[in-house]
């Protein structure tokens, strides 16, 4: 079954985005508000006319309370994607879209607020005496953290495609050199080279510090109505073309917590299957794809990530980014163009959600010409994955 | 504060339903692995229903406790103050032998983490963490 919905995105809302720690005066559930009021200016939409929410993963900002804090007469929709991680972004977007197809609800905003530094930075662990049920299968036994259980696919990767160290770093250059071009981005202004990549910190390896995510304090959101809506309204409609999100078969917990997927999918995003739907959905190819958002909790995911996608045969996706291959307008495939969870901010990938729209929009730092499709990858090694395809209405 | 010892350092197993009859194996130095009682099949981390046949009923098979290195990675940085004399240190996933694909997430010791590598052979090492709880370690065999 193609996706059949016309909803469009069209409002995007954000707060500031600063390093984890620098938001001091305000709380998170404040900088969930901002954005969804953001979001709904932005769209020209009065705010008492949102009447559904849809966020995903440990968002604390519940739908419901958020709609109290903002005065929101009748909640219609309010729901979470279940999993782990940033996997669920677009799957929110999806499941707002699917709200206002079905009638359920009229404008449902999908969002994400994150301050790292209020409630703990999400390198380090927090104490914790007891580890429960499955995770202790991997925190008991030195699997503690992010960075290490997304090393583990990453290693793998590496040795089977026999994939260099630089592979890793031309992905962490590209983000930064988008950031460099995005004045909102928390590493804007710091120009970073392969001898910068190669020199910074082992952190676990294959990672070292630049194959890390930023830790963040802020929020994004988009408003999703329907075509008919959208049409009344002033800023450019950007459609959601296609959405999938889901995943194979034993990557309920991936590699937050199993590591016992299938042995022929261990080295992948577990995207394969969500891209097909995604690409089969809107009768497009990977190669109609004019912009990409690769979700990056670590460098290496995204190697395998757009392999999944079709953008690079098994192995071969660093031959995407070297040589400054994916940085610019005028790159044969650019990606992650406004600096993405490596260089931008970690808003748990939402906030690139919200420069896929940007791209269709016309308004990126790093504008794309001409975008007719715009594609963003949710995040890796878990189910749900998800991904969204956006165009011009 | 500093760990010095694994139970300051790492958390502990919860032994849930589920899953306590594998820390119960581990106390008596016992590595199993969960069991389809129909089926046959093997599986893990521990679950109530065998996804091959959809079974409840379980039965734990006993694994020779040895294995080769299917993916690692070396740990630089402190997790947290209590993992800062602990650095750098290994995490892998072991493929264990007497089975087709299951992976167990240990950590390989006495060596070297540096000299950790895919493929490299390995042998459980039994560290009793305090009197309720052993876990799994592996060291080159
Ligand atoms: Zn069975």
């Amino acid at each position: 079954m193609p996706w059949n919905s016309d909803a469009c995105i069209v409002g995007l809302g954000e707060t500031e985005y600063v390093k984890q720690g620098e938001m001091t005066d305000r709380s998170e559930f404040e900088l969930a508000c901002e954005a969804i009021e953001n979001a709904a200016g932005d769209a020209g939409v009065d705010i008492e006319d949102v009447d559904g929410f849809s966020s995903y993963a440990n968002d604390r900002n519940k739908g419901s309370l958020v709609a109290d804090a903002l005065g929101i007469p009748e909640v219609k929709f309010s729901n979470k994607v279940w999993g782990g991680g940033g996997c669920g972004g677009s799957a929110a977007v999806m499941n707002a879209a699917m709200a206002v197809e079905s009638g359920a609800a009229e404008y449902v905003v999908a969002y994400r607020a994150l301050c790292q530094g209020q409630f703990g930075r999400r390198g380090q662990t927090q104490g914790i005496d007891y580890a429960e049920g499955t995770d202790a299968f991997a925190h008991s036994l030195g699997l503690e953290t992010p960075p290490q259980m997304y090393a583990l696919p990453a290693q793998r990767y590496m040795h089977e495609y026999d994939v260099p160290q630089e592979h890793l770093g031309h992905v962490a250059l590209t983000s930064r050199a988008h950031a460099n071009r995005n004045p909102r981005a928390v590493m804007h202004d710091r120009e970073m080279t392969m001898d910068d990549y190669m020199d910074s910190p082992p952190i676990t390896d294959p990672y070292k510090l630049y194959d890390c995510c930023l830790e963040s304090d802020g929020a994004c959101a988009v408003l999703v109505t329907s075509a008919e809506n959208a049409a009344d309204l002033p800023q450019p409609a950007v459609e959601i073309t296609s959405a999938a999100q889901g995943g194979g078969p034993g990557w309920g917990s991936g590699v937050l917590s199993s590591h016992n997927m299938p042995l022929e999918d261990y080295p992948t995003s577990n995207a394969a299957r969500v891209a097909d739907r995604l690409f089969e959905s809107a009768g497009l190819t990977p190669d109609d794809i004019d912009v990409a958002q690769l979700y990056e909790n670590f460098t290496g995911m995204v190697l395998m990530t757009a392999e999944d996608y079709g953008f690079a045969p098994r192995g071969e996706a660093g031959k995407l980014f070297e040589d400054g291959n994916a940085i610019g307008p005028d790159a044969d495939l650019p990606i992650n163009t406004s600096g993405g969870n490596l260089s931008e901010a970690y808003i748990h990938g939402f906030n690139l959600v919200v420069e896929a729209a940007r791209q269709v929009r016309g308004t990126s730092p790093t504008q794309v010409d001409d975008v007719e499709y715009s594609l963003v990858a949710s995040g890796p090694g878990v189910t749900p994955h998800s991904g969204l395809i956006l165009s011009p209405a | 504060m500093r760990g010095t010892t694994r139970e300051e350092i790492f958390p502990l197993p919860e032994k849930g339903i589920d899953t306590a009859p594998f820390w119960e194996a581990c106390n008596r130095h016992e590595l199993v692995v969960q069991q389809c009682a129909d089926c046959g099949a093997l599986r893990h981390p521990p679950t109530p229903v065998c996804p091959d046949c959809r079974s409840f009923d379980v039965d734990w098979a006993e694994v020779p406790g040895t294995g080769e290195v299917y993916t690692y990675t070396t740990t630089h940085y402190a997790a947290s103050p209590a993992h800062e004399d602990h650095t750098p240190y290994n995490v892998s996933t072991v493929l264990l032998d007497g089975t087709e694909d299951i992976r167990l997430i240990t950590q390989v010791v006495d060596v070297d983490p540096e000299a950790v590598e895919i493929g490299m052979p390995v042998e459980v090492v039994w560290e009793d963490v305090n009197e309720e709880t052993t876990v799994p370690l592996f060291r080159p065999s």
